[in-house]
């Protein structure tokens, strides 16, 4: 689906340019059609540029990069226009992702117009489906930015990101700005959109557990470079690189509060039987081989 | 005073002058031009303000110059801002030999003196309020263009820019749709401001005698007040008259601009954002 | 002595479909020196109760009574609250657009500095330096001379983190200050979250519960605009008394990653009742119809729930 060989950015800063950043430095790696790749990395490493010179947002210094067999760095600009809606990313920060002056309804009506030959009525209802989606209400929709939550302004930006109905989607930090229920949700939702759409991610996040659920493989990333690819479960059971041992190993750290966690857990499941409901989400705590089945099982 | 009343209170005095340029030939006693009493006549029930040295009635002349000092300063300002926010968001936003080339013609304009510029202009060209305001903006304009320019060169690297990009929309719906509603504000405080600038310059053109002589403006007022013994003679109703009208329009736009200025504080408002 | 005071605090916003009621009679006390965190849903109204205290929110209704250190704050005037505002109270925002784009970072950092009485400018820059080194900035000297938007978003956060911490302020505010850092980077924030706050009061919103768990003496639990339990951090995290904090943690991926069922409420449409009911996996007839008070639970003092059957054990 993508193919990237090469691919460099440096930025020039200072007074006559003369400091250099090599954000993004001679980068090769490619994602099959419906792959997910994880991309950690530590804060500030490229890989936030690197999604966008995938889509081409901003221009590589060098480089070469093969969207669905199209060399997308020699298309005119025209041409690269059309090829846009297929590719999209989910910004890291959802309150510098939407236009502070428009409201959530033309935020994500705006792709659905550009798209061209839709009725009002027909775009109208296309929104409020998406709304729901990711689980917005039409309470949302006259508002603008700063008139919303910052989860809340991420939902928008996802309703905005599928709107384009994209074929490869960049998501940086998608889950960040989410409480850790919705975080879930949303998760759900792009693990769905990825077994029933068969979109290719690439999955960038800080949040290492989350990674390891949702990708099929990682590229690790320190310093412009990547220095590690590797299935999921490779990469987390035999780290190689040194930076991913030290990521792998700083990920486990949370172990304070799994164990504060864990005793609660035990306590009230041993304590109180709790009652059953319909649609009630499965109580059994889940092993990880079949993390993935149980997410997509998911609560609904 | 709060940002709120400031910015009422510029609104109100700005809007009764507006009122007033656009009424003067019905509210005005007497035409200005008229020569309709005895010169130099003090203020009385027929003429409010007096006569100045040739017999005009003073109140409908200061009436009348409303317009001339508001067109100026109003036109000025909206050209001035129209030539910097457009070339500084093109400049911006395609970057690269475009923006090094204005960006160059902005420096070498912006070391020479504008007003001592602009005199020589207005004497070259006929000096028409059209022409004063006309080479106002241009020449203004290019002060902004940097203003303009650092805050378009932050909103293209804005990820809602990359998002708006991102979903193939064009460049001139990026510039219309996305940056320009977003240098709207700091763009109407600009335009506040620089009216508030150029009315004093005009004033100042008319004062030298480079007005348009075709129109009646406080400049050509005070300075006739001035240079033909309204001065000397103490004859307050006719030097003192166009100085408060020039003033008060002048504190109403500080204080219009005042109170606009918090829209665009990033600190002040931005800080508000969720 | 409590630094903060917040009583019956409601902020509303009215808008075209309706009131939007994004805090609720919310009754909130932070002791001198106590770190509070405070986690919730999305939308529940902690950044609006953030903002409420240093009243820096536009378009809202705000009704009740926030004590700091004995004054009044809502019948202060502006100046008052300006002062007030970056000396004594600081805030780390959750937006980065709370950084000005067109300064540079360590000006903007030393600009905040002298606003306290740091005279000397070329001090204050120094000062700024530091203070983005200590949230682990790599070549601080070379980035305080950066514009924001040269910054990742990792970058950004800790410049706003530094920011907010740069005035040597009493009483910290800070909205999601960890988000988008490495786990590293993000270690070592929190160790100086809680360096800086061993004599500072902190108000900690976040959605992070390991940073809040290793942070925070105390945590509220906010829905939907009111607090729905509040409790010593250990209680709350491993008895975790309402169905909502249970259902939060339930959906950590360490926990089984399972969502809450339902969507959102609404903050026009309040539900009836427990506010939660529409969503509680085990509600009871009374629930939809009489709104629980928050009350403390027998079995644990101090811990304090708002739920009619906290005590079903
Ligand atoms: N426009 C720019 N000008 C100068 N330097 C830049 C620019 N954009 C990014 N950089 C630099 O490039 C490097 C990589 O930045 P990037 O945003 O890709 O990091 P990241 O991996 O996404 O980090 P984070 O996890 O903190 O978001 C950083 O050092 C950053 O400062
Ligand atoms: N200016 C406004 N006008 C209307 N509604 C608003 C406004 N500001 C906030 N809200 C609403 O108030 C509610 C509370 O928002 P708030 O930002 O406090 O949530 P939050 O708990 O901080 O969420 P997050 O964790 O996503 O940041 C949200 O539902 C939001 O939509
Ligand atoms: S009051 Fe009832 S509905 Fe509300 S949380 Fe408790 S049990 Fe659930
Ligand atoms: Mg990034
Ligand atoms: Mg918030």
């Amino acid at each position: 689906m993508i193919e990237v060989e090469g691919l460099t950015r440096h930025f020039f800063s200072g007074r006559l340019g003369k400091e250099r950043v090599e954000a993004v430095d001679e980068v090769s790696f490619n994602i099959k059609r419906g792959e997910t790749l994880g991309l950690v990395g530590g804060s500030g490493c490229g890989k936030t540029t690197l999604g966008r010179l995938l889509l081409r947002l901003i221009e590589p210094t060098s480089g070469r990069i093969i969207f669905d067999g199209v060399d997308i760095l020699h298309l005119k600009r025209r041409e690269m226009r059309r090829l846009r809606p297929r590719m999209q990313m989910i910004f890291q920060d959802p309150d510098t992702s939407l236009n502070p002056r428009m409201a959530s309804l033309e935020s994500i009506s705006e792709p659905l117009k550009l798209k061209g030959g839709l009725t009002r009525a027909e775009i109208e209802d296309e929104v409020s489906r998406l709304m729901e989606k990711v689980g917005l209400s039409p309470e949302h929709l006259g508002r603008r930015p700063h008139q919303l939550s910052g989860g809340q302004n991420q939902r928008v930006v996802l309703a905005r990101v599928l709107a384009s109905n994209p074929e490869f989607i960049v998501a940086d930090e998608p889950l960040s700005a989410l409480d850790v229920s919705v975080q879930a949700q949303i998760f759900g939702l792009l693990s769905e959109m990825k077994r029933d759409r068969n979109i290719t991610f690439l999955f960038i996040s800080h949040d290492l557990n989350i990674v390891r659920l949702m990708s099929d493989r990682v590229a690790v990333m320190d310093r412009g470079k990547i220095v590690e690819v590797g299935p999921t479960e490779e990469i987390f059971r035999h780290p190689l690189h040194p930076r991913t041992r030290e990521l792998v190993s700083s990920a486990s750290m949370d172990g304070q509060l799994t164990l504060m966690l864990k005793e609660g857990l035990i306590s009230t499941v041993t304590r109180r039987p709790r009652p059953r409901m319909g649609g009630v989400c499965d109580d059994n705590p889940m092993d990880s081989k079949s993390s993935r089945l149980m997410i997509n099982a998911g609560c609904r | 005073m709060s940002r709120k009343s400031a910015f009422s209170a510029g609104l109100f005095i700005l809007g009764a002058y507006i009122l007033v340029a656009l009424l003067s030939s019905v509210i005005t006693p007497y035409s200005p031009t008229a020569l309709v009493g005895r010169p130099l006549d003090g203020p009385s029930d027929t003429h409010l303000l007096g006569t100045n040295d040739l017999g005009q009635d003073i109140f409908s002349r200061l009436l009348y110059g409303t317009r001339a000092t508001l067109i100026i300063g109003l036109l000025g300002a909206l050209l001035s801002v129209l030539v910097s926010t457009l070339v500084g968001t093109v400049s911006a936003y395609y970057g690269g030999g475009v923006d090094e080339v204005i960006t160059r013609s902005v420096d070498v304009l912006m070391t020479l003196p504008s007003f001592p510029l602009l005199l020589v202009l207005t004497i070259f060209f006929a000096p028409s309020i059209f022409v004063i305001s006309g080479l106002m903006g241009v020449l203004g304009g290019t002060q902004g263009i940097r203003i303009i320019r650092s805050q378009v060169l932050s909103l293209v690297e804005a990820n809602f820019v990359y998002g708006a990009k991102a979903i193939g929309a064009g460049d001139l719906r990026i510039m219309t749709r996305h940056i320009l509603p977003n240098v709207l504000p700091l763009a109407t405080v600009k335009f506040v401001f620089a009216a508030q600038r150029y009315m004093l310059m005009g004033v100042g053109l008319g004062f030298l005698g480079l007005g348009d002589p075709s129109v009646v403006d406080w400049g050509q007022m005070i300075s006739r007040a001035y240079y033909n013994g309204g001065f000397a003679l103490g004859l307050w109703w006719w030097l003192i008259p166009p100085g408060i009208a020039v003033t008060l329009l002048s504190v109403a736009l500080a204080l219009l601009g005042y109170g606009l200025e918090e829209e665009i504080d990033p600190r002040l408002k931005r800080s508000v954002a969720i | 002595m409590s630094i903060l005071a917040i009583n019956d605090l409601k902020v509303q916003f009215p808008t075209p479909e309706g009131l939007v009621k994004a805090v609720n009679s919310v009754d909130l006390e932070l002791e001198e020196g106590e770190r509070l965190g405070m986690i919730g849903e999305t939308g529940s109204g902690k950044t609006v109760l953030g903002l409420a205290v240093v009243r820096l929110l536009s378009g809202a209704e705000v009704e009740g009574n926030i004590e700091y250190r004995g004054k009044k704050l809502l019948l202060l005037d502006e100046a008052e609250m300006r002062k007030l505002r970056g000396r004594e109270i600081s805030v780390i925002f959750q937006s980065p657009n709370s950084l000005n784009p067109v300064l540079k970072v360590g000006d903007q950092i030393a600009e905040s500095i002298r606003l306290v009485g740091c005279s000397n400018r070329q001090d204050a820059k120094k000062k700024a330096v530091q203070a983005m080194e200590a949230v682990g900035m790599p070549d601080a000297e070379l980035w305080a001379d950066r514009y924001p938007h040269q910054f990742s978003g990792g970058m950004k956060e800790r410049a706003m983190i530094a920011l907010g911490l740069a005035c040597d302020p009493r009483l910290i505010i800070a909205d999601e200050p960890t988000k988008g850092l490495d786990a590293n980077i993000k270690a070592q924030v929190v160790e100086l979250i809680r360096d800086v706050t061993t004599d500072k009061s902190l108000l900690f919103i976040t959605h992070d519960l390991s940073a809040a768990a290793q942070i925070c003496d105390r945590i509220a639990v906010m829905y939907c605009g009111e607090i729905v339990e509040v409790g010593r951090t250990e209680e709350i995290f491993a008895n975790p008394l309402h169905p909502y904090t249970e259902g939060l943690f339930r959906s950590l991926p360490i926990m089984g990653m399972k969502a809450i069922r339902g969507a959102s409420p609404s903050l026009i449409d309040i539900p009836s009742g427990c506010r939660f009911h529409p969503r509680c996996d085990r509600p009871c007839e009374n629930c939809a119809k009489a709104h629980p008070p928050l009350v403390e639970a027998e079995s644990s003092p101090g811990h304090l729930m708002r739920c009619f059957q906290h005590d079903r054990g």
